[in-house]
């Protein structure tokens, strides 16, 4: 097992209070949240060029050889995780490799959830979504319509069709990063409306 | 015998667990490139200060510089989650 962080190593004594707390939170956030997923190489998706390896895999791979043991056995860990809490890395028979699992609530008065996975990026800096939902009332005309969101601005995700009894399953891709969202929404998009209708689903 | 909740997290359990560390890593991936390797080698490869310093080939004082203001950042991306 590796060693534990030390916050105190970290931020020292001479801190106020306030600040050493607030510090001490994302350490605790980096804590729970753990390293980022990497797929095994043998599942990696096929690459169709060379893409710049990342800075943190980089690193990864540059490790003195003394944390080999370590590193065993955090991926041990990784794994472990995985295979009980079903939480990343997860390779399914379909060829889809979720890294991530982001559950999505919906609106007031309505019974539907739905669930967003999100798989690895491709070399062409695409990713896929795979968007289960159910509970959404049937439509008889429009569609649903995902967004990412960031405070007040949105960036389509993709739209989809369905609802009533059976679960949705629809697969999405998003050619930008991320990075700059900070949660999802599925709206109403009904015929004749300019503009995406009624939130039914949030993060 | 009567029922029991488990202490095991459950699926709503798991589900907050990947959504929180999601936000964490896209926090992550906002922080300077010089500063962003200090938290993955403190946090996710067990190194020391002094360790990540000699890793790194860099000061000590500047590993904890560098160290205390990403932890600063990460604190703004995800002063919502506190």
């Amino acid at each position: 097992m590796t060693r534990e962080p030390d916050f105190n190593e970290f931020v020292g004594e001479d801190m106020p209070a306030e600040e050493r707390e607030r510090l001490r939170r994302a350490h605790d956030l980096l804590l729970a949240a753990g390293p980022m997923p990497e797929l095994p190489p043998g599942l990696e998706e096929p690459s169709l060029g060379d893409r710049p390896a990342r800075l943190e895999e980089n690193v990864y791979q540059l490790l003195p050889s003394r944390r080999t043991g370590a590193a065993l056995a955090l991926a041990a860990a990784i794994a472990l995780i995985a295979f009980v809490g079903g939480y990343t890395a997860g390779f399914r028979h379909d060829g889809f490799a979720t890294q991530y699992s982001v559950p999505l609530h919906a609106a007031p008065g309505l019974a539907a959830s739905a669930k967003i996975q999100i798989g690895k990026r491709d070399s062409h800096g695409n990713w896929p979504l795979r968007v289960e939902a159910k509970g959404l009332p049937k439509l008889k005309h429009g569609y649903y319509e995902m967004y990412l969101t960031r405070g007040k601005h949105s960036w389509t995700c993709g739209t989809f069709a369905g609802g009533g009894q059976s679960t949705v399953k629809v697969r999405l891709t998003v050619p930008y990063s991320f990075r700059n969202g900070d949660g999802w929404i599925v709206t109403k998009h009904l015929p004749g409306h300019a503009t995406p209708g009624p939130t039914v689903l949030t993060t | 015998m009567p029922d029991e909740a488990s202490s095991e997290p459950g699926p709503p359990d798991e589900a907050e667990r990947s959504w929180l560390a999601w936000r964490v890593h896209r926090a992550m991936q906002e922080l300077p490139e010089h500063e962003r390797p200090l938290l993955e080698l403190a946090y996710w490869s067990g190194l020391s200060q002094s360790e990540i310093a000699d890793f790194l080939n860099i000061p000590l004082g500047t590993v904890k510089t560098r160290t205390r203001s990403a932890l600063g950042r990460l604190a703004d991306a995800l002063e919502e989650l506190h």
